[in-house]
């Protein structure tokens, strides 16, 4: 009880001495240029480290990159990140492989304001006219491992979406798309964005409908069955993005509800096509206790509801009704505490509880025999920096707690340096990949799997414009979760494999001017040194898994946003990829898909007629190569076609008033 | 045994603390780069004379690029005024929007910007802040710069002048060197 006490006290004392240090203590109308002048600097609070010092190889875009690039939707900004590539899963559902590994299920980590938009029963983000760019700040992308902070999926990932504040909006946004394909639209529809602050209140919007089509060309399956996809390969997504604030407290709201139609089915072409939905609502209650200050606090209440892979109408028999509904009702309290400028104490806890339901209470849960399944989770975790005269240390760690499957325990350790033009990081952490509720249904003992990577990085500012980025890569997945199905006993499960990796090494170079901009990237994995699952493996070549293509290179080039016209083109090439396309008898045949090259092209009048008016055309895949996604899996799948050419049109009016 | 625990704790507790004031101490007199750096550029408008007639009826700081600076401005203005008029700091995006403030600071990484800016100022009456290596990149009025652990600030005369701003003696004299 003492002891208690004596904590609280200590806590009080810490917070109140906290408040009234630092800039609180000095009276800025009293001060003077001379006692401006006789100030030390003081090392810039490391929560400002640049991606350059973060402990982790990171790729930041900003909203004004994306505009200018032409891009339309996540999955077309994520063509041109080192390492980033994309698989076809089941059900018209495409998914990213991360330094070629497949990804899909649970190991890559979305957040959109603050929110995990992976769906809490396979894990799994769905790529394609998905997850709207209109008013977005900037694309945070962790190209390794995050668990220690971010925990759940944050696997091989993390993809932190920011959109513009209230502030940053202070007025209206609009936008009218349409993309025409061949035989088809590509996509049609619009945005909306509004925000404005009130002294301390301040309101924003963000909502976007797009309809679109996945591709207009003909798939064949692995039987030898054709199917024209044109009209079957719906992907239509309406998103609502709301925040709310009010001095240190803020609401956010988001509606997502994703669709897709497929015919192509599992293995074989399907009768009629079928809808499958993906609808999630998130709510978010924040606090920020001293968010300016030296020790901060930030906690969160949070609802996710999901219905993912909802099938209402099975017209097929290799398709079932699937309406389970997920709940996830979680806690964060992350405090953040600058002892001193040189260090940064990140520390916290979270716990959820999550449910998921059977809509159709005649179907069962195989692990609790009701339509119910519930479980609760809980995680402490911690990190220090130390960034001093030497180098920033970094130093963290996590454990995980969970109602259903094992504990887990992930460190991370990171070294980054400067000298001169020179940045160099050595990086070294675990991270693990949480079951989600249908791995744990549908899971043999089901553990989470826990991957190894160890990273090192050199950055060289050649000059004030020009600077690249080099690092190579190691990791290793320990009991990877992965998917079987016994057509035999017909059951299908999710199990823990041995073990999974690769290795590699990705550049990228940026060069800012005033005449043209450019940003190219290159990127390469090899397996040959790491055990290689057999659902991964392409027969006689040990460098290569399934469906990812070894090389990977993308070239970008734009003038300046500020000019009256502004052109960009971008050329993404992959190397050879692996896939199975037919069937001899019963057993897969792999075949080798040659290596392509996208070229995509825009040019933007801006201030057109009216200040504030911009008119966007573009061609999307201009060579009109044959762009497809295969299944890095043995699922029998086989390649599916994406985009042919695609010509663009895009209105959009920005009206914000700081600019006026 | 309870008695040996209460007075570890206690020393814990006084340890903790002491090395917290410490730390709190050190704090008070240092600033970050940032932090510095905005509030030089509130000084700075105490220093200065703007031509009659250019500035309307708020006080506009723009902050070209994306820098902590901005934030730092907003905190330590809001609520604050410069010339007996409210504030407000706007980030700028495209050089067409410099006309409508009384101060630009033009981050590290928008230097391209410069020339087109200067262009502006001079015919608008902005005071132009950078954090260049050296003044003599034309088009800037006043330019931070560290030595050692100081932050530090240079004068262009000449652009100060061409914008039609008067500063004051003080600033000259405070002033690493002036072009």
């Amino acid at each position: 009880m003492y002891r208690h006490k004596i904590v609280r006290l200590l806590i009080a004392f810490l917070l109140c001495f906290n408040r009234g240090s630092a800039q609180d203590s000095l009276n800025y109308d009293a001060l003077t240029l001379t006692d401006l002048l006789n100030m030390k600097v003081g090392v810039a609070s490391i929560k400002e480290l640049t991606a350059n010092e973060a402990p982790g190889i990171v790729t930041v875009i900003s909203g004004e990159v994306i505009r200018s690039s032409g891009a339309r939707d996540l999955m077309e900004v994520l063509e041109t990140v080192s390492g980033f590539e994309f698989g076809v899963d089941v059900q018209g559902v495409v998914g990213l492989g991360v330094r070629g590994n497949w990804a899909h299920e649970g190991k890559v980590l979305l957040m959109i304001d603050g929110q995990v938009m992976n769906e809490g029963l396979y894990s799994t983000i769905q790529l394609g006219n998905h997850y709207p760019l209109n008013s977005i700040k900037k694309i945070e992308i962790i190209r390794g491992p995050g668990s220690v902070v971010y925990g759940d999926y944050a696997e091989y990932a993390v993809i932190n979406i920011i959109t513009e504040s209230a502030d940053e909006i202070n007025g209206v946004q609009a936008t009218a798309d349409y993309g025409a394909l061949k035989e088809s639209y590509a996509r049609r529809g619009g945005s909306f964005s509004a925000g404005k602050s009130f002294r301390d209140l301040s309101f924003s919007i963000k909502a976007s409908h797009l309809e679109g089509n996945r591709t207009d060309e003909v798939y064949k399956d692995v039987y030898g069955n054709s199917q024209d996809l044109t009209g079957l390969s719906r992907l239509d997504n309406t998103f609502v993005n709301v925040g709310l604030s009010f001095k240190s407290f803020s609401f956010r709201a988001i509606a997502d509800l994703y669709a897709t139609t497929t015919i192509d089915e599992y293995e074989k072409i399907g009768s009629e096509a079928v809808a499958t939905n993906f609808d999630s609502y998130f709510m978010e209650l924040s606090h920020s206790l001293n968010p300016e200050k030296k020790f901060s606090v930030i906690t969160k209440l949070n609802y996710k509801q999901q219905s993912p892979w909802r099938i209402e109408k099975a017209k097929s028999e290799s398709h079932e009704l699937f309406t389970t509904i997920n709940k996830r009702y979680s806690a964060n309290s992350t405090a953040q505490w600058d002892p001193t400028n040189s260090f940064n104490i990140t520390f916290g806890g979270e716990c959820f509880f999550d449910n998921s339901l059977n809509e159709d209470t005649v179907k069962k849960f195989n692990s609790t025999g009701t339509s119910s399944l519930d479980y609760y989770n809980y995680a402490f975790f911690a990190q220090v920096l130390w960034k001093n005269k030497i180098a920033t240390f970094a130093a963290g760690a996590r454990q995980n707690h969970n109602s259903k499957f094992s504990s887990s325990l992930v460190p991370r350790f990171g070294i980054t340096r400067a000298i001169g033009r020179l940045n160099l990081k050595a990086l070294y952490s675990l991270s693990y990949r949480a079951p989600g509720a249908q791995n744990i249904d549908l899971g043999i003992n089901i553990i989470p799997e826990v991957t190894k990577v160890t990273e090192f990085e050199a950055g060289f500012k050649f000059s004030r414009n020009l600077y690249m980025v080099v690092n190579v890569f190691d990791m290793e997945t320990k009991d990877p979760i992965i998917y079987y199905y016994d057509p035999v006993l017909d059951l299908e499960g999710y199990i823990n494999k041995d073990r999974t990796g690769t290795q590699g090494i990705e550049a990228e170079l940026k060069f800012v001017s005033r005449i043209i901009n450019i940003n190219a990237g290159y990127s390469y994995y090899t397996a040959e040194n790491k055990p290689v699952l057999e659902n991964y493996a392409v027969p006689d070549n040990d460098k290569a898994l399934l469906g990812l293509a070894n090389d990977k290179a993308f070239f970008t080039i734009s003038s300046p946003s500020n000019k009256r016209i502004q052109a960009s083109a971008q050329l993404i090439g992959k190397g050879i990829r692996y896939a199975i396309d037919s069937l001899d008898g019963n057993n897969p045949i792999y075949t080798t898909i040659d290596p392509s090259v996208k070229i995509n092209c825009s040019l933007s009048f801006n201030n057109l007629f009216v200040k504030g008016i911009n008119l966007s055309l573009g061609v999307y895949n201009l060579l009109d190569e044959s762009d497809i996604y295969i299944q890095p899996y043995n699922s029998l799948h086989a390649p599916l076609p994406g985009r042919g050419r695609e010509y663009r049109l895009q209105f959009s009016y920005r009206l914000n008033k700081s600019d006026n | 045994m309870k008695f040996f625990l209460n007075k570890t704790i206690n020393r814990f507790v006084v340890a903790f603390l002491a090395i917290a004031m410490l730390f709190s101490f050190k704090l008070a007199n240092n600033e970050d780069e940032n932090t510095l750096k905005a509030l030089f550029i509130y000084n700075f408008t105490k220093h200065v004379e703007w031509p009659k007639g250019k500035i309307g009826d708020k006080f506009v700081i723009g902050v070209i690029g994306s820098s902590p600076v901005y934030e730092k401005l907003n905190q330590i203005l809001k609520d604050r005024k410069v010339k007996d008029l409210t504030v407000e700091v706007r980030r700028i995006s495209t050089t067409v929007n410099v006309e409508a403030c009384n101060v630009i600071f033009v981050t590290n990484g928008e230097t391209t910007k410069l020339k087109a800016v200067s262009e502006i100022s001079d015919f608008f009456g902005i005071l132009v802040i950078t954090e260049e290596k050296n003044i003599t990149k034309s088009g800037s009025s006043i330019n931070f710069k560290q030595q050692d652990d100081r932050m530090k600030f240079e004068l262009n005369d000449s652009e100060i002048k061409k914008a039609g701003l008067k500063i004051s003696t003080q600033l000259y004299e405070l002033a690493t060197a002036s072009k």
